[in-house]
């Protein structure tokens, strides 16, 4: 049977039908993949908070896709998937935690580094190589886990650029040293730690 | 992953009540009011107090507790919504300015000035004592609450529940404590604050992840 559409509900409806109206995503257009911004994310984890099943299924498609992405930057697509479904039950489970009022991608940024911290601790557990002490002191915003994490970002960069920067701004080299042992010239290492910092930038403004 | 997951999900989904703000502030100004009023029914308060005229050294200390309590307290509130970038660290400000009086007396057993009676005064395991276990009380109130929200630092979590159970219960007991000097505040509810902070930090992670 049909519930009447009323009052409330018909304003929440059509609300809704403004919100679900999907975005193509303009820089991938040939993937045809469809993106809603963050206010459209906020507004509906609003109306799925108040018990809005659509609106709570879309919410969930979203993050489906914006996880997928996050999680193939860090660890990898294949491992991931086991990762984006955790992470969708720890959404749904924890949605009384959001504030519509608030950014939406920044908490389900917050979310998904904290199951991604999670996993690494159990893996670490499970291969038992280091002290129970020490799994406790891991703290997401660690040396380790920003090594771990720009590990990946450099993989995103030119070889020289991940050369010079890896030497002058992770090993700590001066530019003429970097440059002696990376073959580069001077200006070279500058110019690659210039535009490869610049890359990093906006890799991770994309996280 | 096929969508039968995001489906089953759905199929769970039902309206929840927002984590609000204004709840753990309720939770612990009840049992603020609620530690005092065991206090004083239980220790008496100081005369100064009940004369409504305290001493300059009991608006002092109990001035640098509140900040304590309560700037960690809004950092626990504002740690138990997932957010990236967001900082609420004016409880290290708070702690800063606490720690002010183990430093004094500190400087005053260097210098041959720390008053030897505040290690064996009879009223300081009472202090201990009795500060622990009204922090014990607000720590699981608020510990309770903090596991409806999704905090994801518990060990910092567990850390600021202990510091901001502990300083709240300390302020409680300072309404009865008869010291005016700076050597005990330093000694005792130093003391007492750093044992609740660390209760906090050893039993809470576990209860506080998810």
């Amino acid at each position: 049977m049909t519930e009447p559409v009323t009052g409330y509900r018909k304003l929440t409806n059509n609300r809704l039908a403004n919100i679900l109206k999907p975005q193509p995503d303009k820089q991938h257009s040939a993937n045809a993949t469809m993106k809603y911004d963050d206010q459209s994310l906020a507004r509906l984890m609003a109306l799925s908070q108040a018990g809005d099943g659509r609106a709570h299924e879309a919410v969930l498609v979203a993050c489906q896709g914006w996880l997928r992405g996050f999680y193939a930057r860090k660890i990898g697509a294949d491992h991931a998937e086991e990762l984006v479904q955790e992470t969708l039950l720890a959404v749904h489970n924890k949605r009384a935690s959001y504030d519509p009022d608030r950014p939406f991608i920044p908490w389900l940024a917050a979310i998904a580094r904290y199951r991604w911290v999670d996993r690494l601790r159990q893996i670490y557990r499970q291969k038992s190589d280091i002290h129970a002490h020490e799994v406790e002191a891991i703290d997401p915003e660690s040396s380790f886990f920003a090594r771990f994490s720009l590990d990946r970002l450099l993989d995103h960069l030119t070889d020289g650029q991940r050369v010079a920067i890896t030497l002058v701004k992770i090993d700590g080299l001066t530019i003429t040293a970097a440059s002696e042992q990376s073959g580069q010239s001077v200006s070279l290492v500058k110019m690659n730690i210039h535009r490869g910092m610049r890359r990093l930038s906006s890799l991770v403004e994309e996280d | 992953m096929s969508n039968s997951f995001i489906q089953s999900l759905v199929a769970d989904h039902k309206a929840v009540r927002r984590l609000n703000k204004r709840d753990p502030l309720i939770l612990m100004g009840a049992l603020f009011l609620g530690a005092i009023a065991i206090v004083a029914a239980t220790l008496g308060l100081r005369d100064d107090v009940v004369d409504g005229h305290p001493a300059e050294i009991v608006l002092l200390r109990g001035g640098v507790l509140l900040s304590l309590g309560l700037s960690s307290l809004i950092a626990v509130i504002a740690f138990s919504r997932p957010s990236v970038g967001r900082h609420s660290d004016g409880w290290i400000w708070a702690l800063g300015v606490a720690a002010l009086f183990p430093a004094i007396t500190l400087l005053a057993a260097v210098t041959g000035q720390f008053p030897a009676w505040v290690l064996t005064a009879p009223s300081g395991p009472v202090c201990l004592i009795v500060s622990l276990a009204l922090a014990i009380v607000m720590g699981a109130a608020l510990t309770f609450w903090a596991r409806r929200g999704a905090p994801t630092r518990p060990v910092l979590q567990a850390w600021l529940i202990g510091l901001s159970s502990g300083a709240f219960a300390t302020f409680s007991y300072s309404l009865h404590c008869d010291s005016s000097t700076i050597s005990y505040a330093g000694i005792w509810y130093t003391g007492a604050i750093v044992l609740a902070s660390c209760s906090g930090r050893l039993l809470l992670p576990r209860l506080l992840r998810w």
